[in-house]
């Protein structure tokens, strides 16, 4: 079946290796890793009679480019997920201290704001405990 | 008739109802005077719910994610102040929420920032300018009457019975209520007279991503922030 090569770039350093892509004529399409044989690999020819190393010097460039850029995207959107986390874990808390009855009917105003603003796990814990020890005091 | 009040609404999702009673108790403590109505479900009902919130209502109450649109022609007050579950107060200036409405207005509202949008708020058509997680509004005719269309166009909009051209309004716009709200307000004959909260508006809803400069040097009174959600 006929097929055209597109968007060959450098496979390793050592340029001895292309990646590219064979669409096929019905349609489909599938990537493929040439090389050089020592009888001669027509698809290396072929892809060497269409485009000239600087060219294929460029696409590789914009391919690192793409895949860095990607990576780069993947690895914020697990940064975002971590932080998403904490700050629904440090909600879920607040929360949680606030269904204890001691805690919720408390009148101590400025300890409830301070669990209410509570930038840490740690600190929800510490003025929650806090303010459950002021009211078994009374 | 009540005068001045405000409305919860915890549906659908139990996260919602303990998000209530955070925000509930916050308001509580920076104003005990404060006239609080909590639309929810039976099942979730507390026995201490009543020491927080003075009415409670259950019956009819739609399981739905967008319940608060059914209770908001449902209020018990003159003037209302509608506040989304997650919230919470940290104020004294809480107490002056209601002088904060125009009289001359039917709904008094917070501006949306474009920036802090989890959607791309202006498109061809134009773009949603007010933040409808807490606001104000009268129980006069036409203002009930907006509230019941809200909720009326947001169940056909939720349900696709409600279809429209999305070269202007795109599609991703579909499961906003902020969209219903704009339509009716921007496209229909049951809009209603709008003013904002007067300036820093952001510090009667501060929402989380909000940047500092918006506050323009005064104190959030009300926070807004996302609660978690169980998977």
């Amino acid at each position: 079946m006929k097929r055209i090569i597109k968007n060959p770039y450098w496979g390793n350093d050592e340029k001895t290796q292309v990646m590219c892509e064979f669409h096929y004529e019905d349609g489909s399409a599938q990537i493929a890793a040439v090389t050089d044989t020592e009888e001669g690999n027509p698809d290396w020819k072929e892809i060497f009679n269409n485009f000239t190393s600087q060219q294929i010097d460029e696409l590789t460039d914009g391919a690192l480019a793409e895949a860095r850029e990607e990576h780069e995207k993947k690895k914020q959107m697990q940064r975002d997920e971590v932080e998403r986390m904490k700050v629904d874990a440090l909600f879920q808390a607040k929360l949680d201290a606030f269904d204890i009855d001691m805690i919720k009917n408390s009148k101590n105003r400025e300890l409830k704001s301070k669990i209410r603003k509570a930038k840490t796990l740690i600190e929800v814990t510490a003025f929650a405990s806090a303010l459950i020890t002021l009211e078994h005091e009374k | 008739m009540k005068n001045n009040g405000f409305i919860y609404v915890a549906s659908k999702y139990e996260e919602f109802i303990h998000a209530a009673r955070f925000s509930a108790t916050s308001l509580k403590d920076y104003w005990p005077e404060a006239d609080i109505t909590l639309f929810t479900h039976s099942e979730w009902i507390k026995k201490s719910d009543s020491n927080l919130f003075d009415t409670i209502i259950t019956k009819n109450v739609p399981y739905h994610k967008r319940a608060k649109l059914w209770a908001l022609d449902k209020t018990p007050y003159n003037l209302t102040c509608y506040i989304d579950c997650d919230t919470y107060v940290e104020h004294d200036d809480i107490k002056n929420i209601f002088d904060q409405h125009n009289v001359e207005s039917d709904i008094t509202i917070t501006k949306a920032r474009r920036y802090a949008a989890s959607i791309e708020s202006k498109f061809k058509g134009g773009e949603l300018t007010d933040h409808c997680g807490l606001f104000i509004y009268n129980n006069e005719a036409q203002t009930l009457n907006f509230m019941k269309q809200w909720w009326l166009l947001y169940c056909k909009q939720d349900e696709g019975k409600w279809n429209w051209n999305t070269d202007l309004y795109p599609e991703y716009l579909r499961k906003w209520d902020m969209w219903t709200y704009w339509w009716l307000q921007n496209k229909t004959e049951h809009k209603i007279k709008r003013s904002y909260f007067p300036k820093p508006d952001a510090k009667w809803n501060f929402v989380y991503v909000y940047e500092d400069k918006e506050l323009e040097g005064s104190e959030p009174v009300i926070y807004h922030q996302p609660i978690p959600r169980k998977k």
